[in-house]
């Protein structure tokens, strides 16, 4: 496979600062002071059991959704100022989805849905629409529809579509949650060829193995950071478990 | 931060329109039908009407008597019922360089007794009541005044008597055939004459006796009079305008009148219908817009996760809602067009059956109800509106 769309080198900068991050549902409490920041070119491997609030944090840091309390972060915009315009810019500059669903658009074909993104972006340009579907190997795919893909096709599209504005930050929600081992290889083989060309990339997984592939490993459990594996040392929340010594590096301090 | 607006792609847009339109072939039959059906009848509608109200008002007749000449009755003296004979020749005889076919009519109640068959065997006298219209034409031909067809005629020569023409109705009434001597009286002045010809009008003129009119004026003891004269003048309808005008200014004791496609009578079935025809037009429109609407909130529901997709990409409200009405409009123009045009040849056939005469298409008709159509489309496309408020995470939990 062909290298994919090439980031400017620059050197190592925080591009993510996440200080406190708490997010309702109404009287759920989704995540709960979460804290961490992400490295440029970093690949960040997000985990947890369901409803943990991963997908909630990737919503976040994408735009999708709103904060409760908290600062996100990204390029040193913070997110939470963001009006809904602006936030509306933010997406189409500088994030690039990949989700477990594929969410393609089903009466376009590959080719147009990546240039969806460009269209929503500035302006659409068809050969480079159609060099990013020949990077993912779908060089003879372009005019099938998503019907017409199996799901690994699918996620390339998606893939392609998420890189085609050149992003500097990827969210990827559970990229090869759906997918055959096969497809599974080959989705992962261009994940670790972005990470290469010196993307960011925050993906969650369930799968230990994938997460092994990258630079650094984060799990949420109950809407906390239970586990940053860039500071060595699982962090253990005293509302998760109650006996765990005092002073451990929990965002909230626990009650006595 | 992120200065630049979104630009416009006008490829892509018309593209991804396209692809929104074919999406779904089955509902897109459905709204170009609703649409589609709704603009026919709108337009078959307002072509009537309009066409109705043109014909009422600027056109007048291009075959046969276009204006009429008759005596002024004044509040005071409402005895006057004929006018003078010599009118005839004041009348001027051109018009922009074409001839006015002018003939002049006297009307009188007259008994018609039938003295023989054609056979030339006598018989039982057949008598009754009929009206006799004496005439005299000048310029042009009789036929250019009162277009006719001769449905029984036979070349008689006769040498002892003058000739008479039935209208059909009468022939039919008293069994009359060419060739029949019949006698024409009024009190005690009687005029015999043999039938010449039986003529068809397909009017009134079917139920009367045609002779000369010096025989009429003598039967009718009004000597020099005449009833009505009638004028077939050619030319455009301002043309026929400015003639009219200046032959009133010309005969100031007359009452000079134009005779339109569609009479007085027709006029007041028009303005009856009118009001009919506008308010079925709004309730047919108001179907459209509620079968489309129902076929939007479909679409609402099925696009949910589509717009959500499109606002994580970066999609704007606006430009994601754009994107949806310019389909609406699209779908409101084609099945404008389509619906306005089969509309038009419907009012064509309609306005032969209902007035005897083939609407013209008017091309007004068709903006008026391609807009309708488009706003009505439009309009009914506001359950799409409702897209603009879906929030992308909660389409993606499968909450919206």
């Amino acid at each position: 496979m062909s290298t994919l769309l090439q980031v400017p080198p620059q050197t190592t900068t925080t591009q993510v600062v996440i200080e406190g991050l708490s997010k309702n549902y109404g009287e759920l409490r989704a995540l709960n002071g979460v804290s961490f920041s992400i490295e440029q070119g970093e690949w960040v491997a997000l985990m947890g059991p369901s409803g943990s609030g991963k997908t909630t944090l990737i919503n976040i840091l994408g735009g999708l959704d709103t904060l409760t309390s908290g600062r996100v972060m990204v390029d040193n915009v913070e997110l939470g100022k963001l009006r809904e315009s602006e936030l509306v810019r933010y997406r189409a500059e500088n994030v690039g989805f990949v989700f477990q669903q594929f969410h393609l658009v089903p009466y376009l074909t590959a080719l147009e849905n990546v240039m969806l993104a460009q269209y929503f972006h500035s302006v659409t340009d068809e050969n480079q629409a159609a060099e990013a579907l020949k990077r993912v190997s779908l060089g003879d795919r372009m005019t099938h529809l998503p019907s017409q893909l199996s799901g690994g096709e699918q996620q390339r599209v998606a893939i392609a579509r998420a890189l085609i504005n050149q992003p500097k930050l990827i969210l990827a929600d559970e990229p090869t949650g759906n997918l055959d081992e096969a497809n599974e290889d080959i989705v992962l083989g261009l994940f670790r060829e972005l990470h290469t060309s010196g993307h960011t990339i925050l993906m969650v997984t369930h799968d230990p193995d994938i997460a092994q592939q990258a630079d650094r490993r984060i799990e949420l459990v109950h809407g906390h950071v239970s586990i940053d594996t860039r500071e060595g040392l699982p962090k253990l929340c005293p509302f998760v478990h109650p006996n765990a010594p005092e002073g451990d590096c929990c965002d909230v301090k626990p009650k006595v | 931060m992120m200065p630049s607006p979104q630009r416009t792609d006008r490829k892509m847009f018309w593209r991804i329109i396209g692809r929104l339109l074919v999406a779904n072939p089955g509902r897109l039959f459905v709204i170009l039908l609703a649409l589609g059906s709704g603009a026919a009848i709108t337009a078959a509608l307002l072509n009537l009407q309009i066409d109705a109200k043109r014909r009422l008002t600027t056109e007048f007749r291009t075959l046969g008597t276009n204006v009429t000449i008759t005596p002024r009755r004044s509040s005071q003296d409402t005895s006057a019922v004929t006018m003078a004979e010599s009118l005839l020749e004041r009348i001027p005889s051109q018009s922009n360089g074409q001839t006015v076919s002018r003939v002049e009519f006297l009307y009188a109640p007259v008994t018609l007794t039938a003295r023989s068959s054609s056979s030339g065997q006598s018989e039982k006298p057949r008598s009754g009541l009929a009206v006799v219209a004496g005439y005299r034409f000048a310029g042009g031909d009789f036929a250019g005044i009162l277009p006719h067809r001769v449905v029984d005629g036979a070349n008689v020569v006769i040498l002892d008597a003058e000739t008479c023409a039935l209208g059909e109705k009468v022939a039919s009434q008293f069994h009359l055939r060419p060739g029949e001597r019949i006698e024409l009286k009024v009190k005690r002045n009687a005029v015999p004459c043999v039938v010449s010809e039986v003529w068809n009008f397909g009017g009134t003129e079917d139920n009367q006796i045609f002779l000369n009119l010096a025989s009429a004026q003598r039967l009718a003891n009004t000597p020099g009079q005449v009833s009505l004269i009638q004028l077939s003048v050619p030319g455009t309808p301002e043309q026929i305008e400015r003639y009219i005008s200046s032959l009133q200014n010309q005969l100031t004791d007359v009452d000079v009148r134009p005779i339109r496609q569609f009479t007085e009578g027709e006029a007041k079935i028009y303005n009856r219908i009118s009001g009919l025809l506008t308010a079925t037009v709004l309730i047919i429109l108001l179907l459209t817009f509620f079968c489309v609407m129902a076929a939007m909130t479909n679409v609402a529901m099925e696009r949910r996760n589509d717009v959500g997709l499109m606002k994580a990409l970066g999609g704007s409200v606006s430009g994601i809602v754009r994107l949806f009405f310019a389909e609406s409009a699209l779908l409101g123009l084609t099945s404008g067009f389509l619906g306005s045009t089969i509309g038009i040849l419907i009012s064509i056939w309609l306005g032969k059956a209902v007035f005897g005469l083939a609407a013209r298409p008017r091309l007004i008709v068709y903006p008026v109800a391609m807009i309708l159509t488009v706003l009505v489309s439009l309009a009914s496309a506001l359950p799409l509106r409702r897209l603009a408020s879906i929030r992308p995470a909660s389409v993606f939990r499968g909450e919206a």
